[in-house]
Order: C-alpha cells, then structure tokens, then sequence
C-alpha cells in the first residue's frame, strides 16, 4: 500500500537526479587542446582535424575575450569585434585570440558605413554618402589600410541592397548600375589591402521593411536585386551573406528564410566559388522561425544549406558547442555528409592562406 | 497535519523547481515568443532624429556597440559616447536581446 514515507523516498531520488542534472550543466566546459592538428609551415591535413573541430572552423562567434582561450581549444573559425574605445583595444582583441591559435582565426567587423565601430579613432563617409565609383575605391582602400593594421582580415561589407529604407546609409546611393560599380570599386579597394570582404545581404531588399514590428520578413526579388551581387562575383569578392529573407520572384527561397533554402544557397554556391556566409543565427528573421525547442533543427539546416560560415553570437560558449555537437550528430547519422564539411573547411583554410592537404 | 506531509509538500516544490530549471529552454521559450510579438521598440537616431529599426535586425545592431547605458526608462546603445548616431531600446527589446544570448546591457 501506497504510503507517505514511499512519495518521500520517491521525491528524494528524484531530486537527487534533477540536482545531478542541473550540476552537469553548470560546470565548466572541458575541452581538450588540439594537439592532434597536423601544421607544417602553413601546410594543414584536413583530416588530423577532428569533425568536431571542422564544424568548429564553420563558426564565426562574438569575440568575448574571456572566451579566448575556450575558443582557440575548439578551433572555432573566426570572431567577431563590435566596437572598441580606442585602436589599443582592438590590438589587445585581436592578440588575445590570434596569439596562442593553432589556426589563425578570421576577425571580422561590421565597417559597413553607418554605425561605426572605430568611430572613436577614425571617420569614415557611409556608403550613402559615397559619390562616384572612384571615391568608393578611395574609401575600401582606407577603411582597408586601417583594418589591416588592426589585424583584422574581414569586412562584412559592402552592403549590396540597391537600397536602405532604414538608416538611409548603409546603401550606395545611385541606379543600380550605379550601385553595382561603386560596390564593385570599394570591395577592391578593400582587398588590395588583404582584407576579405563579404556583400551582403544576398539576395537582396532585406533594408526595405514594410512592417518593422514583424520578425519573418519577406520580399520579391527582382532580377535588379541581383546585379551588384553579380558584379561583385566578377570583381573577385571573397564572401557573399545570406539575408534570413523570405524571398520570391528572380531567388525563390520557397517560403523558408533564405539562409536556410537550399534552393538560394545552392544556386548562389554554381555560381559563386568563395565563401558563404550566413546572417547572424539569432536575428528574429531566422531564430523566429523555428521554435525555441528547435534550435538544433536550425543549425543543421544552415549546414545542409550549402554555407561556408555561420556567423552565432550567443555569448556562452556552452551553446556554440551545442551547435558544434548537432552539426557532428547530423553527419554521424548521415544527414549531412562529411564531404559536404570538407568542402567548406578547405575553402575557410585557403581563405586563411593555409595549403590544405588530406 | 502530519509531518511527512508538509515535508512532503516541501520536496515535491523543490522537485519543481529543478524541473523547470532543467527545462528552461522550454519555458522561457514562451517568454521569448511573447517578446517577440510585442511592441518592443527599437530606434536609430542621427543627429537627434528618430527611426524606427525592425526588431528583427536590432539586437544585432546593438551588440556592434561598444556600450549600451540605461538611459530615460530604455537603453542608449553607441560606438562612441559623443557620436551623434547611436541606437536606442526599451527595455523590452533589451530583454529580448538578453534572453536571445546576445551580449548586451
């Protein structure tokens, strides 16, 4: 017979386990150095890499410093530096990830003529503000010369809207051929200084926002939309990002947002050999579209969506590894295959200036 | 009352608790869904002029900046202290960036 002593041994061993539970998930993360990674003088075997460690190159996180060191172990792929007091700051970021990395680490910035990280030390017109193709070259070329010094090798920029309906600067100002040009002139003035840039926001009007209380924001694409994009292909740029646009018309991204429709990155990927690169996973375009219990979901459609990197700025490192870990489960249960992995870590090492070999 | 009863009461409050705890992702799932559907607001500000920024793009606006100060009931999020472009939040949306794992406030 049921009695009160039984539910009180019933509720002890229950809170026993819950405790257990709650414990494991507030310890610290343990990763091990990477010690297995084969580097010659900058000649790197794909496979002494972990597939942990080739999902782990595929993610460009917030560059939290306290986070250095646990991020060098994971052989995450890149960070991200928002804002800085003074030049010294940067320096400072950038040595604290880079120093002990046994893969250097992409840095990137948002120096894409708005709201400007360097603005305590260094001005800059928005693109907005941008007059003639040549101007546009001049200005890729400085932002470049100051990144370069900063050690930091990619801007997520040009933006490549035809326009910004928002902040009215992020976009070249101009007909699209016009905007096409100048896009085309500053990512050149940018790369000649080593500095990868990425246009954005493929494929397009993802600055045109009829609703800005909606999350899920969708858009037509017109063949227009298209074209600075196409031009900026030609003139070599090192990345493209992918809005979390719903898109129809000339990119159909089949009622998903297009950072994860395969039909939108796997048409970008024929016609495009660089990097890919996602929008930022937590903007409300992508993360509210699945469910909070469907987070993992998320990431592997990101992965099997055909891109190169996939920028996630969650500020604890426990959740990038839980990326890491629903990535690896999806290869290991053959929902993503490891080739399609290698595809986008040989082109991260090269990106890198790293020979990549088997 | 019996004593193991009211203890009882007592273990099974904790169990609770501990449940929850474990299953927060889930349950906060819903706190998040509800910010997102409401009005949090989100503006971009040049040279004392207001626009509206979509919640969809604020937070990650807002973790660009370097600092993020309370400020008349909301946030001032900035690159510099003097600069004249500058992002501003209620507190609503600073919540929804927080709960969203974003480094912000």
């Amino acid at each position: 017979m049921w009695d009160s002593w039984k539910t009180t041994k019933v509720l002890l061993i229950l809170i026993l386990v819950l405790s257990l539970v709650t414990l494991r998930g507030q310890l610290p993360l343990q990763v091990d150095e990477p010690s297995n990674v084969v580097i010659d003088e900058n000649v790197i075997s794909l496979q002494s890499l972990t597939l942990k460690q080739k999902i782990a190159q595929m993610i460009l996180v917030y560059g939290k410093d306290s986070n250095a060191e646990l991020y060098q172990k994971m052989l995450i792929g890149g960070v991200y530096l928002g804002a800085k007091r003074q030049e010294a700051d940067f320096n400072d970021a950038v040595s604290s990830f880079q120093e002990k990395a046994t893969i250097p680490l992409l840095v990137a910035v948002d120096l894409e003529g708005c709201l400007n990280p360097f603005e305590n030390f260094a001005q800059f017109p928005s693109l907005a503000e941008i007059n003639t193709s040549d101007e546009a070259y001049a200005v890729g070329k400085r932002e470049g010369e100051l990144l370069s010094s900063l050690r930091i090798n990619v801007n997520l920029a040009p933006v490549l809207d035809l326009k910004d309906d928002i902040l009215h600067c992020r976009s070249f100002s101009g007909s699209t051929e016009e905007v096409s040009e100048k896009g085309a002139r500053y990512l050149a003035g940018l790369q000649e200084q080593e500095v990868l840039a990425v246009g954005k926001h493929y494929p397009g009007k993802t600055l045109s926002v009829d609703d800005s209380h909606k999350t899920i924001v969708s858009a037509t694409i017109g063949e227009d939309d298209l074209v600075p994009f196409k031009e900026a292909m030609t003139n070599d740029v090192s990345g493209i990002m992918v809005s979390h646009v719903i898109s129809s018309g000339a990119v159909d991204s089949e009622g998903r947002p297009s950072g994860v429709s395969p039909a939108v990155v796997s048409s970008l990927r024929q016609q495009f050999s660089g990097l890919i690169f996602s929008d930022e996973v937590g903007m409300l375009g992508l993360a509210g579209f699945y469910k909070p219990a469907e987070v993992n979901i998320m990431y592997v459609d990101l992965v099997k969506a055909g891109h190169d990197l996939i920028l996630n700025f969650d500020r604890d490192p426990k959740n990038i590894y839980r990326m890491i870990r629903a990535v690896e489960k999806a290869v290991e249960n053959g929902e993503i295959s490891e080739e399609r992995i290698d595809s986008s870590v040989r082109r991260i090492l090269t990106a890198k200036g790293m020979t990549v070999v088997e | 009352m019996k004593p193991v009863f009211v203890v009882n009461i007592a273990l099974l409050l904790v169990a609770t608790v501990l449940l929850m705890v474990n299953v927060s992702p889930a349950f906060t799932g819903g706190s998040i869904t509800s910010l997102e559907n409401s009005d949090a607001t989100c503006a971009y500000s040049e040279d004392g002029v207001l626009a509206t920024l979509p919640k969809e793009q604020c937070c990650y606006e807002a973790v660009k900046q370097y600092a993020c100060e309370k400020d008349d009931g909301g946030y001032r999020c900035y690159a510099s202290p003097e600069s004249s472009r500058f992002l501003v939040l209620d507190q609503d949306m600073m919540t929804l960036c927080q709960k969203r794992g974003y480094d912000v406030g």
